[in-house]
């Protein structure tokens, strides 16, 4: 345990989940508009995310134990290597999906200028900053969500979700599953006291994924067409003269988005000190009045 | 080097030292029969005073008459021990503690024979009256603010806070000036092991010259590049007062009036001794009000170009015609423009900070000419532009203590929205709230626990609740630590 102590990031559960909202949503944009039935997204992805609270759960204490994060031997470096590789793909994701929005939203490249400036900027910060810089972004998803609600409001129509007829639920099948690396990695993220807490991240995902689908629903229904999706939500959004406000939620979404890709970069440079590829720094805060 | 017991060794040693000095004086005085010598500094320390005080006494009053000639040492014991003169408790045993007293104001007295001397108090130090402090105004509360000199300034702070608590730490700074500066704090209230820490630091810090107190930050708070400095100043004693009974550290050096108040969070430079002089609700608005204006100097500009130039849909058809229209008679392209009337506006700024008071008005008058009419008229500049870059740059002035960190950060803003569109926008904001979030002080994080708190209704956050409920639980600084 003293092993995974020393290798714990110390994220608060807020801050992961703002994380995963975010990939959530870049989720929902994307995804195909109305491809499964909002009761389906809410009731069999509540169900899906019941199982993965558990899953998180016990595999968190099961790799605490281990201390297989940090810890020595075969198993604990195989994880770190296995984790590593499992961020670097969310690392990628997020930064493609990032890069989808400029181009065919904004018109620009110029996240593939940006981000490695970004990235250089902060790679000697500490995760605290990481973690309270997140309370900010929390509050601006939030009013943009509700901005984006309060846009809607005229247009969302309860009998639309009635439109496909009496269809079962299980007639889509199970919607699909995402597991983010952030779910298995807890002990690794954050604290020991706060891990219970972080086990709930799935239900992050299931109420952005599920509120999405609901609220696509209820403007939209469930549109015929292949190539609607999720984004056709946004563009629906209108208040008196403002017409495209879909740009100023989608601006909001990349600066979040910009976050998570520091996030997971500090944490592959952590994986990446675990797995020794570099040595420990030095300890810091002997100097000055600084901590 | 130890003071001799020889007169005219000590008064050659002096000499050598202060000799060239207009304003050294040493008067050789006969003291009870024995040769003495009175050293002072003209200016620092009032000779007539010094006269009536030691010479009265000595002299005049017959208690050495009628005795067989006193030696130097009953003398000195006489004066230091057994006479009402304000004399420094403890003898003067080297040339440097004489030096040091000098320079404080202080006259030496010397005797032939012994080799220690006596320090009265007979300072007469010429500083600037208590006045109100011009960069922080106030409607309520106190008028006085600090002075330049720093005897006054500790006994400004001993009156306001009445308590054995309250500690005040003088020490001499490792600079050729050998400048004082005190180390000020609650015993009962502020972390022992953090002002041991700011103590050794200070003490340890040799810088070139101490001429304020904030010349200690880069040892203090030693970082390559940071925008926001978490460390407050004030000028009011009120202020400096009210953060000491938060459990903070005040360093104060001897001929500046600003006080640094050590750690400091971002919210203080939003609040004021106003806020709680008016009711919550008033209060509350007015810093929502802070918050609001703080945010529109930094982002406005560069989301006017990002909205202007790439998001031209986001902006209401009416509004945008009307700014397609200014922006067509002008030459620069908008980000061009942008970032040309807020380095003029700065270049007037900095001018009429400056320049002699009586010209100030001038300033103002031909950028007024300059920027509000001739620009527009040769239709160099758009007015939305100007009018955007203005709305700004008053902005700043409300969270003063805010001015350099806004100033560069509202550059960076219109640069990376003039340069990479929305991605620059967000990336810029994205870094800002690093800046923010990465600063700490002492433990005490820049950002805790307002103004982006998890409970946004804390007790006194952005907003602020009745003083009366607040009063209940007292604030510490150090119960913020990360």
């Amino acid at each position: 345990m003293k092993a995974e102590q020393k290798v714990s990031c110390n994220f608060s559960p807020a801050a992961l989940g703002l994380g995963l909202v975010t990939a959530a949503l870049a989720e929902s944009f994307y995804g195909p508009a109305g491809a499964y039935p909002a009761r389906s997204a809410l009731l069999l992805g509540g169900a899906q995310a019941a199982g993965l609270w558990l899953l998180a759960r016990l595999f968190g204490l099961w790799a605490g134990r281990r201390g297989l994060f940090g810890g020595q031997g075969f198993l604990p470096r195989l994880a770190g290597w296995l984790f590593f590789l499992w961020f670097a793909a969310g690392f990628a994701r997020t930064a493609a999906v990032a890069q989808t929005v400029c181009r065919e939203e904004f018109g620009s490249n110029a996240l593939i200028a940006v981000l490695p400036l970004l990235l250089l900027a902060v790679w000697q910060m500490d995760a605290g900053a990481l973690d309270r810089s997140a309370r900010a972004l929390w509050w601006l998803l939030g009013l943009g969500a509700a901005a984006c609600l309060a846009g809607l409001g005229e247009q969302l129509r309860w009998q639309r979700l009635w439109d496909g007829g009496a269809a079962g639920l299980w007639a889509e099948g199970w919607p699909p599953l995402r597991l983010y690396p952030e779910y298995f990695a807890l002990p690794l993220l954050c604290s020991e006291a706060d891990a219970p807490r972080a086990a709930r991240l799935p239900w992050f995902v299931w109420a952005v994924q599920g509120g999405y689908a609901l609220v696509l629903a209820l403007v939209l229904g469930r549109p015929e067409g292949p190539g609607y999706t999720g984004l056709e939500l946004l563009r629906a959004w209108a208040m008196g003269y403002f017409s495209r406000l879909d740009a100023l939620l989608l601006l909001i979404w990349l600066a979040a988005a910009l976050w998570r890709l520091c996030l997971l970069a500090f944490v592959l440079r952590r994986l990446s000190r675990v797995n020794g590829m570099r040595p420990a720094p030095a300890a810091r805060g002997g100097e000055g009045a600084q901590p | 080097m130890q003071l001799s017991s020889s007169l005219s060794e000590n008064l050659a040693a002096f000499n050598t030292m202060f000799g060239p000095s207009a304003d050294y004086y040493a008067k050789q005085v006969t003291l009870g029969g024995c040769p003495g010598a009175i050293l002072l500094f003209d200016g620092m320390a009032s000779l007539s005073t010094l006269w009536t005080l030691l010479l009265d006494a000595v002299d005049r009053a017959d208690r050495f008459a009628g005795q067989p000639q006193a030696g130097a040492r009953q003398i000195f014991e006489g004066l230091l021990y057994h006479s009402d003169l304000p004399a420094q408790g403890s003898p003067v045993r080297s040339t440097e503690e004489a030096v040091q007293l000098l320079t404080a104001g202080f006259a030496v007295v010397l005797l032939d024979g012994w080799a220690q001397g006596i320090a009265v108090a007979a300072q007469s130090l010429q500083f600037r009256s208590i006045g109100e402090p011009s960069g922080e105004g106030n409607l309520r509360g106190s008028r006085e603010g600090f002075s330049d000199l720093l005897r006054v300034n500790l006994s400004l702070l001993r009156r306001l806070v009445r308590s054995e608590a309250l500690v005040l730490e003088v020490a001499q700074a490792g600079t050729a000036m050998g400048t004082e500066y005190a180390l000020c704090y609650c015993r009962d209230k502020a972390d022992r092991e953090m002002v041991a820490k700011v103590r050794d630091t200070l003490r340890q810090a040799k810088p070139e010259l101490l001429l304020d107190s904030s010349y200690f930050i880069p040892w203090l708070l030693p970082v390559r590049c940071r925008l926001f400095t978490p460390a407050g100043y004030t000028e009011r004693p009120a202020v400096a007062a009210a953060k000491l009974c938060e459990g903070k550290m005040v360093v104060l050096v001897n001929g500046s009036p600003s006080a640094m108040v050590l750690p400091a969070l971002f919210a203080e430079n939003f609040e004021c001794l106003d806020d709680y002089a008016t009711t919550a609700f008033f209060s509350s608005f007015l810093r929502v009000l802070k918050y609001a204006a703080f945010y529109l100097t930094i982002f406005l500009p560069g989301l006017f170009v990002c909205l202007a130039v790439y998001l031209p849909e986001l902006i209401p058809p009416q509004l945008l015609y009307k700014i397609t229209a200014a922006e067509k008679g002008t030459p620069l392209p908008l980000f061009a423009e942008m970032v040309m009337v807020i380095l003029i506006l700065e270049l007037i700024r900095e001018a009429g900070l400056r320049m002699p008071q009586s010209l100030g008005h001038s300033v103002s008058l031909v950028a007024a000419l300059i920027i509000g009419d001739a620009a527009v008229s040769a239709g160099l500049m758009s007015t939305p532009v100007i009018l955007t870059a203005c709305l700004t740059s008053v902005a700043v002035f409300i969270t003063p203590s805010l001015y350099e960190p806004a100033t560069l950060l509202r550059l960076a803003v219109v640069l990376a929205a003039g340069l990479a569109g929305p991605v620059g926008l967000a990336a810029v904001f994205v870094l800002f709230l690093f800046s923010l979030s990465g600063v700490s002080a002492l433990g005490v994080p820049y950002l805790a626990p307002h103004p982006f708190p998890t409970n946004p209704l804390a007790e006194d956050g952005v907003i602020r609740r009745d003083y009366r409920r607040m009063s209940r639980s007292p604030f510490n600084i150090w119960q913020r630590r990360g």
